[in-house]
């Protein structure tokens, strides 16, 4: 038979991000599959270097609003580091714990998508209900349900009081209980492990030798987490036990998940428990010296890196940001091939993409597949004032 | 499948409780008291440094001459605010103050702009406040 092509995305009703990617289908089985990434190029990196090292706190929240939590810690991260500044210990508790916070918030959601894509609807309604309750205790927080604008240089921006500690503390008791409910759901479903058991296989060699992060490298047996294995914060005080799956599928990325949600809770009970009296915040320059910083954060999908030089003044020169979906998306595209065309949403699913955080660096036309390049001056007359 | 007994007890459960959508213009719901809402703004005490413009992220503040007192002031366009209440940090006159009202949808941008009027402005010099600044 011949071999079609399949468009597939950006707009795709089975598909949550908007992305291009093009599969060469013999019948109904994948043989090939070719990924346009660019279509939610924005131009962040270039804007964050023409505005001050302030305004980029909020600029880096924006790169991703799901993990929007991950990318402000190492973003003031990498400026601390930067600048050689001691965050006050109370700040680096509550750091962690907005930090699982918002990874509780993540894994939620993308759990409820994988139960939406494969049709189990009462599921994705019973997750969604939980989700809704991390949503308002994030309010409480940091003041915004998703946007929290928590971490500034220096520390956090609010201190916790009793009532949001208390509110937190009993939260984590009815997320704990309802969710020992959805887990045994995922391991217990026939129709949850008709979709994921066996699909979109990943070995352990081929998840290390293309570099794959976070919950996709776990689900392969990989014991990767930089929260273990370079421990940032408060992950110094608080040891983080490393959920990992042998199955490789996408069952196991997804029960990764699953599993990470009961740590997050612990690591919340525990930072809130141990959390250190004294100042949330430490006055810094607006100013930072010259040099070079890199951070890395464990970000909900996976290691998050930033990479920030400075030739002194409040601008930086440059920052260059890698996250987890596109070091993910190149061990992904190789499970495609022999499995059928249903099954491309569920493994799609189960990388738990994010592509605006993606989509930083390519100029592509995805409509007639030209890729070409700009001077920097071009792009700014072009796109800038 | 022995989780199915305890999901239909959950559906059946919900079939008499009160729907959980409220019916939003009659039915209030307040927002969190630490929700970062719209900001309000006093003339009286701001002395026209400019901070605030300085450190919006996006360009929302913009500052105006005001020629009978000699200062600018700031002037602020809600369709560019992103409510992260940086302004409310970076202003050390505490002239700018942080509300939790929410409800800025309209169907004119105009309206979206805050600016003083000219009679509001008045010359007197304000005196400086204890506040901590952590930006320097
Ligand atoms: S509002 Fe505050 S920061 Fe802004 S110009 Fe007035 S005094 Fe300065
Ligand atoms: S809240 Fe943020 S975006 Fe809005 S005016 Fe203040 S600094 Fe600018």
């Amino acid at each position: 038979m011949a071999i079609t092509i399949l468009p597939f995305g950006p707009q795709h009703p089975a598909l949550a991000e908007p992305e291009h990617f093009r599969f060469k289908v013999d019948g109904e089985v994948i043989v090939d599959v070719e990924v346009k990434i660019g279509y939610l190029h924005r131009g962040m990196e270039k804007l964050m270097s023409t505005k001050t090292y302030v305004q980029n706190i909020y600029m880096s929240e924006r790169i991703c609003g799901i993990c929007n939590v991950a990318h402000t810690t190492c973003y003031v991260q990498t400026v601390e580091s930067l600048a050689g500044l001691e965050v006050p210990k109370r700040a680096q508790f509550l750091r962690v714990v907005v930090n699982e916070l918002a990874r509780i918030h993540s894994h939620l959601l993308i759990i409820g998508l994988a139960a939406h894509e494969v049709g189990f609807e009462t599921m994705f309604m019973w997750i969604w209900r939980d989700r809704e309750l991390v949503m308002r205790l994030m309010e409480e927080l940091t003041g915004n349900r998703l946007m929290s604008a928590y971490n500034t240089i220096g520390g956090v921006r609010r201190d916790v009081d009793e009532k949001v500690i208390s509110a937190l503390k009993k939260a984590c008791t009815t997320l704990r209980e309802s969710f020992l409910q959805i887990r045994k759901v995922f391991l217990e479903d026939p129709l949850i492990r008709t979709r994921f058991v066996n699909v979109g296989l990943l070995k352990s060699r081929d998840a290390i030798a293309r570099s794959a992060v976070g919950p996709v490298a776990r689900g392969s047996g990989i014991k990767t987490d930089v929260r273990a294995d370079d421990p940032y914060q408060a992950y110094k005080d608080i040891p983080i036990n490393v959920v990992t799956y042998k199955e490789c599928d996408s069952w196991a990325r997804m029960m990764v998940r699953v599993d990470e949600i009961f740590e997050c809770l612990r690591l919340i009970e525990e930072a809130l428990e141990n959390l250190p009296s004294g100042e949330v915040r430490i006055p810094v320059s607006r100013k930072m010296p010259e040099g070079e910083a890199i951070g890395r954060v464990e970000a909900p999908r996976g290691e998050l890196l930033y990479h920030i030089i400075s030739k002194g003044g409040e601008k930086p020169y440059r920052i260059k940001i890698r996250t987890p979906t596109f070091s993910n998306l190149y061990p992904i595209v190789a499970t495609f091939i022999g499995e059928t065309i249903a099954d491309i949403p569920v493994i799609l699913i189960s990388i738990d993409p994010c592509f605006c955080c993606t989509d930083r660096m390519e100029f592509v036309d995805v409509n007639s597949g030209k890729v070409w390049y700009m001077s920097t001056s071009e792009i700014k007359r072009k796109y800038w004032r | 499948m022995n989780f199915m007994p305890k999901i239909l007890r959950g559906v059946v459960s919900y079939v008499f409780k009160k729907p959980v959508t409220k019916q939003y213009p009659l039915e209030r719901v307040e927002p969190a008291p630490v929700f970062r809402g719209k900001m309000s703004f006093n003339p009286d005490l701001c002395v026209g440094c400019g901070m605030c413009a300085r450190d919006c992220p996006t360009g929302a503040i913009t500052m105006e001459f005001y020629p009978h007192v000699k200062r600018k002031m700031p002037k602020f366009y809600y369709g560019l605010c992103i409510f992260c209440h940086q302004c409310v940090e970076s202003c050390a006159w505490n002239a700018i103050k942080p509300t939790t009202q929410f409800e800025l949808a309209t169907y004119d941008k105009k309206q979206l702009i805050e600016r003083v009027s000219e009679q509001e402005v008045k010359p007197v010099k304000p005196r400086r406040p204890e506040k901590k600044l952590f930006y320097r």
